[in-house]
Order: C-alpha cells, then structure tokens, then sequence
C-alpha cells in the first residue's frame, strides 16, 4: 500500500503533540492548584463553613472543566499522535467514535449529530491512522454539508467477509431539496475518494437509501 | 462511442486512466506495448515477405523456364533449318544432274570439291544405282562399290524418296549422318544421291547456346540414343541415362536427372525428324539469381526483425520509464496537495479542539476570579497570601494556555493572500514558540538579533509563518543537537527590510545548492517531497521579495530573505 | 506514612511545588526536583524512598534519568507521569523499570495509593 510522504503532515502532527502536551501540563498546575486550595480550606479552622463551601464548589467545577480539557486533549494528542503511525491495526468503531468526538464542534454549528454504532464484534482494519481518519472526516463533512439543520448521521459498521463497510446514514432534509449526492460538497467527496483510494477503497452514495457507503477491504 | 473505444483499447494495453498503484502495472504496460507494436510492425513485414517469397520465386523462375524453353525450341529449329537446308542442297544437286553425268566419277569429284568448299561439313557424295551399287563416290572413305541394298536407309529412300539419318559412327570413329534422295532417270529408274555429312554444325549450334558449365544439350532419338555429346550424361551414340517421355512440342520441367541432382529438363521436337533437343540446367544454378535473392530477403527479413524488437524493447523501456516517472511526479504532486489539504484539515481539527479548549478554560477563570474576590474581599484569611498565590497561579495558567492554543490556531490558518500590517519581529518569535519544545529538546540555541525599530510591514500573516517555519525548521534539521542558529531583522531600504537565518550545521556543496528551490529536489533519503523549498520560494516571490542563500560545507548556512514593506502595486 | 521521603520530579516548577504542598498537608514529605541533574543529585544525596519523576522533559529525558537512578539504587520504586494520550510511553517506562505510571493531570489519592502501594512492599 502506497505510504505517502507525510513529512509536512508528521511535521504538523509534532507541532500538535507538543502543544497538547503542554496543555496537559498547564491543566495539571490548575487541578494541583485547586486541589491545594481545597485541601487547604478543610485543614483551616478560622474559614466560615459557608465560605468554605463557596469555594469547594468553585473548586469542584474546575476539577471538571479540567476533566472536560483532558479529555479534548486525549483525543486531539491521539490524532497528533497518529501522523507518525503507518500501518498499523485500527478499531474502526474506537477510531470513529474517538473522531466524532473531537469533531464535535463541526458538527455543533451545523445542528447536526454524528453517532456511531458499536458493532456486535470488534472490527479491525490494517491501514495508516491519519489517512483512514482524514478520509471518515471528509466523508462527515461530504453528509454534513448536504443536510440542513436538525440533520442526524448515524454511522454503522458491517463486515462482510474481507470487506468492511462502513455506512453514513443520513436521516434529515438535504439542502434545496435535493438527494444527497446532488446537495454533497464535491470539493469533500473528490478529497475522500483520492483518499480512499490510496487507502485501497471506494465510496458510494445511494440517494435512494440517503446513504454514503464506504468500502475497504481488511488486508 | 469514440471515445469509449479509446479507453478500452487503453485499458487492454493496461493504460488505465484508473489510479493503479501496483508496481506490476508497468511490467505489463511495457509487455502490451511490446506485443502490439511487434505485432503491428512484423505482421505485414511477415505477410509482406512471404507474398514477395512467392511472387518472386513465380516471376524467377518464369524469367529462368521460359528462356530457357524458348533457347531450346529455337536451337532445335535451328538444327531443324540446317538439315532441312542440306537436304534441299542434296535434292538440287540431285535435280540438277543426271543419273550419267554424277555417275561419272570425274565429275562427281569436281562438284564434290565445290560443295566441299560450299557445303560445311559434307563428308562425302555417293551416286548409288537402283540395286544398291555405290557406282560413283567421292570423299575420304573406300566406299566405291559398297552394297547397300540390304540397308535399312536404302529401304526407307525408296519408299520415302528422301532420308535423313540418325547420327552414326562413321569409319575413322566421327559421327554422321546421311541424307540421301531418290531420283529417276530418263528410263524411270531409280537412282540414289546420297551425301554424308558430320555433326560438326550439330555441335556449333550446341555451343552457340550460350551454356554455362553446368548446363548441358544435347540431340537425343526417339530411342534415346545420344545423337550429339552430351558433356555429363554419355558420348555420342550412347543411350541417354534416364527414360524420357517423348512429346511433341517443346515442353519444359523440373525432374531428377540421373545423378539425382534437381535439374530444369527441356526438350523440343523435331517436326521432320524423330529427333529432340534437349537442353538440362541443374536447378540450382537457373535458380540461382532466386537463390541469391531468397538468402538476401531472409537476411534483410530476419536482421529487420532483431532490428525492430530492439528497437520496439528500446523505445518501450524508454516510454515507461517517462511515463512512469510522469506518474510518480504527478503523484508526489498530489500528495503534496494533499499533504496540504490535510495540513489544512488537522489544521482545522487542532483550531476545532483550540476553540474548544477555551470553554473549560473559561470556565475555569471566571471561578478562580471568583475565588480570588472572594478572598481578597474577606480579611479573616490567615494563608491569605497563600491562597491568592495559588489563585494566581490558576489564572495565570488559564492565560498560558490562551497563548499556546492562539498560536495553535495561527499556525492552522490556511489562507488566501491577506494583506495585514505585521510585525516581522513578532512573527518570527510566534514562529519559534512552535519549535520551542523541540529547540529546548535537543539544546539548540538561538540567537536572534531582531532590529528594534523595525518597521511594520504589509504581507500575509499566514504564508510568512509557513516560510519561515519552512527555513526555521529546515535549520533545525541541518543542525546538530545542541546547534545553534542565528536570525537577523534589518530595515534594508525604502522598500525591503531583511531577515537572515544563519545555522552552524553541515552545509551545502554549490551543485546541491544550486538545487535546492526545484521542486522535487531533496537530499533527504526516504522523505521529504522536496516542495518545502520551491513553495517557499514561491510564496516570497508571490509576495514581491526575494530569498538567497550562502553555504559552506561543514560551516553552515544562511538564507536572507527581503520582505516588501509594501504591497506590490500590481498584480501577477 | 510520616516517615515517608518522596523526590518528585517535573519541568514545570508549579505543578511541582503545589503537589509537594498537597502532600505535605497529607504527612508526606515530598522534595522536588526541576531537571534531571537535579533529580541524580538529589536522589544521591536525600534518598528519597520514592521518586514520581515526569517522562518527558528538556536535556535528560525521563527514561534516561530513570536508568541513571536505577544505578544509584536498583531497589527505588519509581512512578512514571505521562503526559500521552496512548499508553506506548508508560509500557515502554515499565520495560525499564519503573513501578508504575500515571497520566497527567493526575488524581492525588490515586498517586497516593500507588506510593502506598510501592513503599510498602
């Protein structure tokens, strides 16, 4: 399989992953920083109960901004991280679910919900990281910029002996009332074929079913 | 339709328009070109040869064989002509004397001398009376008084009147032939005029033939008795070896003479006479001209062959190799494209997950604010200190992190050529904020030597930053761990102000330096695109300045780039 | 518990001294280290039972200071803090040696229980 030069992109990649471990950091200094505050309240006598607990609230409620940070960071490291992976085993329903979430915002500003289903057994795939999650990014985009507001896209995967299958439902109304191959950005669906096909797939829409399909195969 | 026709064709030959990647797409390009363009170029060269085989060895040996017929049907006529010729010789004779005044010896002699002189190759006259008596005779045998009443000539003449011999041996061992005529005297008696002749003028017309070593000719009988030599197959008054079908006519074909050679068999009737010539040219050598010709065209045929598959292999490698390399171009430059579509996808995902970021940041201020009023409001705090200390410290990192993921977001803008006032000096620094990690990983140390007063100038923010995170980082990989790098700004003139990045790595030699700004050119082996460069330096000059660069081997090297402050007034 | 020394070890100077204060307000002594010089030195000359040491941090990497002190004192527990969404960097710290890894920010009663954990073994 073709391992494209991805020097600009791992270059990137390395950017990222020193800004996300950064951010780590900076969110360990804060959860220290209110944990020792609130550590230092239950130790002091002199404090009022009331203040107290003023203050173990606001303590509590950057504990989970905090918990919040780590977890945007988890997933953005991961995909910093990937940049530098070539072939390696993906799980595909982890591998969506984990891009659902750190595309979350995108889809937040079109009122558009991705999920995912988890598969009865775990399906796997052998391909590089990034490639595969750039091309399901592009594929989110090709559906989200078809539907209009309150769209949802629903996700499910199928393996059917060495193919994998992985379907974008798309339940909601298309933008001037078309299907969803005429309403589809092109300029996404162009980048998610090239992509596809470098990773030894293809992709096909089914207005009928107002499905994008993708198809690869296990290797 | 035409259209459609075109691409299967190319699809069989596996010129597919379709993005394969495997290697052995080549493999069997370079075969199917091989095969069709042998195919197109040997097929009529084949059907070409083998119709020019035919026509030729038709039309050769029609020029041999009718020759060759006609040659021995005009000799046989010839010979024909000339016994003709001396029969009516003899007949005038015979007509023009009496029986008394030829039978007279003397005079006999006397017309004997004259046509001797006149008459080539007369042997001898005879006069024979009606019972067979030779009663006159001139010539060089003892003849005079000879009976042939017994003989079978003499039976013939008398019946036919007139008889032309088969060649015989005559006395001294030459070949003859007899011709004799019956006359009639006063009384009505027969008598007989009878000449001999020698195969002499027989022979010369052989030899005026014009046969080569080879050939042979020969006057044969209806026996099969050779009636001249014949030089390979018997003497004269031999049996001719082989059984020949005797027709009338002159006939010509190939046969097997009787040493088995293949030889062209020729043989002409004689109209009066049971006589045919006949003339033998060892195939062989009447086909030789053919010969010659059918080694020539199979050494043209077969070295043209070895010559176009070297040619077809020569120029099949040689169009692969282009095309392949055509492709593999073209796919570094989608790649490259795509690396930069990508680039701007993490971009957008790393500033999706920036933005998001700030929210819990957000959060996180407004309650370590609250906090800090709090505190500072009631002054029963004993740690007041303290806690404000740690409020701070919550608040400051809130900032901090403000600052990474701005410049987390600076660095994803992809963008169209936006014309801002900038500061060249902060934007090196915000570029250096992304290698700081790095720098402080491997202890490179940076110098910077950034003007104070260096003016504002007008340019992309955006593309300024990838150029410089280009040279920067390029830097940074030429050095050492523990490297170091110099960058300069300077205010050059009216219109240009200058930054230099000078690194202590390994250096440029002049023919990698004088390649460095082509695209696809790289010196690093596994990776690189080798576009970082060439769209720098297109970016620059897109933007109006300029960029150079100076190396010294095992020194280092530096590259100055000249910004316009201002916005080049045209465009393109 | 109140016997117990710890070396805690990380760049980040104010991550370090708040989680020494925490812990101090919970009877442990922690001293703290900002490189991985300082940290050799220290653990030479303090030893610490424990040493909480960062993974990743400018000069002397975390693995490198880990096998630097490993030398000094083989039986030293020590717990790794990565920073790293994947585990690959905790796996690879526990190849050589460590007790154990955490990943940042971390949950102080958790850390607490590990070196409860570690120490008294």
């Amino acid at each position: 399989m073709a391992n494209p030069d991805l020097e600009a992109t791992a270059f990137v990649g390395k950017i990222t992953a020193g800004v996300t471990h950064e951010l780590q950091n900076v969110l360990a200094i804060i959860k220290e920083s209110s944990g020792l505050m609130d550590d230092l309240m239950a130790f002091s006598e002199e404090i009022p109960a009331k203040l107290k607990d003023r203050f173990h609230q606001a303590n509590r409620s950057i504990d989970n901004q905090v918990l919040r940070g780590v977890q945007l960071l988890r997933n953005l490291n991961g995909l910093a991280h990937s940049t530098d992976d070539s072939m390696i085993d993906i799980d595909l329903f982890e591998t969506i679910k984990q891009l659902i979430e750190l595309t979350h915002r995108f889809a937040k500003t079109r009122q558009i919900t991705l999920s995912v289903e988890k598969p009865g057994t775990q399906i796997q795939i052998q391909s590089s990281c990034i490639q595969f999650q750039m091309a399901m990014f592009h594929a989110f985009e090709c559906c989200m910029t078809a539907l209009l507001p309150n769209g949802n896209i629903v996700i499910s995967l199928k393996k059917i002996s060495e193919t994998v299958l992985i379907i974008l439902h798309c339940d909601g109304k298309f933008k001037s009332e078309a299907k969803l191959d005429d309403a589809a950005n092109i300029s996404n669906w162009v980048v998610m074929t090239k992509m596809l096909i470098l990773l030894g797939g293809t992709a096909e829409m089914n207005p009928v079913k107002d499905n994008l399909v993708l198809s690869l195969s296990d290797k | 339709m035409v259209k459609n026709l075109k691409k299967r064709i190319f699809h069989r030959l596996g010129l597919s328009q379709v993005e394969d990647q495997s290697p052995n797409r080549y493999r069997v390009m370079r075969r199917n070109m091989i095969v069709l363009m042998y195919m197109v170029t040997f097929i009529p060269l084949f059907l070409m040869a083998v119709i020019y085989f035919y026509q030729y060895r038709f039309s050769l040996k029609q020029e041999i064989i009718t020759p060759l017929r006609l040659m021995t049907h005009k000799t046989a006529h010839s010979m024909e002509l000339y016994l003709e010729e001396r029969l009516s010789n003899i007949r005038a004779l015979g007509a023009s004397y009496s029986y008394k005044e030829l039978s007279d010896q003397k005079t006999l002699d006397r017309l004997y001398r004259i046509f001797k002189k006149e008459l080539s190759g007369l042997v001898d006259f005879g006069i024979i009376d009606k019972a067979g008596n030779q009663v006159a005779y001139s010539g060089p045998y003892m003849l005079l008084g000879k009976n042939y009443a017994k003989q079978k000539w003499f039976h013939e003449v008398s019946i036919r009147g007139v008889y032309i011999s088969d060649v015989f041996m005559g006395y001294r061992g030459f070949p003859h032939i007899a011709i004799a005529v019956q006359n009639f005297d006063s009384d009505g008696n027969a008598w007989f005029l009878r000449a001999t002749i020698d195969t002499k003028k027989l022979d010369n017309i052989i030899s005026a033939m014009g046969l080569l070593p080879r050939d042979d000719a020969f006057l044969v009988n209806k026996k099969g008795i050779l009636q001249t030599s014949s030089k390979f197959y018997g003497n004269v008054l031999e049996t001719y070896p082989l059984e020949i079908r005797y027709v009338l006519g002159t006939t010509i074909r190939e046969k097997k003479d009787s040493q088995g050679q293949n030889v062209i068999f020729s043989s002409a009737s004689f109209l009066h006479q049971d006589f045919f010539l006949v003339s033998i040219k060892p195939t062989q050598s009447a086909m030789k001209s053919w010969t010659m010709l059918r080694s020539n065209m199979l050494f043209v045929f077969v070295g043209g062959t070895i010559l176009i598959i070297i040619a077809i292999i020569r120029t099949s490698n040689y169009l692969i190799k282009r095309i392949k390399e055509a492709d593999e171009k073209r796919e570094k430059a989608f790649r490259e494209l795509e690396n930069s579509q990508k680039l701007s996808s993490i971009g957008r995902l790393a500033a999706g997950v920036a933005h998001e970021i700030n929210n819990p940041m957000a959060i996180i201020n407004q309650k370590a604010g609250l906090m800090q009023d709090l505190i500072q409001l009631d002054a029963n705090f004993t740690d007041k200190t303290r806690f404000l200390a740690l409020t701070n410290s919550i608040l400051q990192s809130v900032e901090r992190c403000k600052k990474i993921t701005h410049r987390l977001l600076g660095f994803a803008r992809r963008m169209e050529v936006l014309y801002e006032k900038l500061n060249l000096n902060d934007l090196i620094i915000e570029v250096l904020g992304f290698l700081e990690k790095e720098a402080q990983l491997r202890e490179v140390k940076i110098e910077l030597s950034l003007a104070d007063s260096l003016p504002e100038i007008s340019s992309d923010i955006g593309q300024l930053e990838q150029v410089f995170l280009n040279i920067i980082s390029n830097a940074f990989a030429a050095v050492q761990d523990g490297g170091q790098l110099k960058i300069m700004t300077w205010d050059e003139n009216d219109e240009k102000v200058g930054v230099s990045i000078e690194d202590n790595g390994s250096g440029m030699d002049e023919e990698t330096l004088s390649h460095i700004f082509e695209p696809f050119f790289t010196t690093k082996t596994g990776y690189g695109t080798g576009l970082g460069l060439p769209i720098t330096h297109g970016i620059i000059n897109k933007l109006g300045g300029t960029i150079e660069v100076k190396s010294k081997i095992g020194i280092g090297t530096t590259f100055i780039v000249y910004l316009r402050k201002n916005k080049l007034k045209m465009e393109e | 518990m109140s016997e117990w020394k710890i070396l805690l070890v990380d760049d980040e100077s104010e991550f370090v001294s708040t989680l020494a204060d925490r812990l101090y307000l919970r009877g442990i002594h922690a001293s703290t280290a900002n490189d991985g010089e300082e940290a050799i030195r220290s653990v030479t000359e303090e030893k610490p039972d424990l040493v909480v040491l960062d993974i990743k941090m400018p000069g002397l990497s975390g693995i490198e200071v880990m096998k630097a002190i490993k030398k000094i004192d083989p039986q030293l527990p020590i717990i790794l803090l990565t920073g790293h969404g994947s585990t690959k960097e905790g796996m690879e710290g526990m190849k050589y040696g460590a007790y154990d890894y955490l990943m940042k920010p971390i949950d102080i009663n958790e850390l607490i229980l590990k070196i409860q954990e570690a120490i008294g073994k």
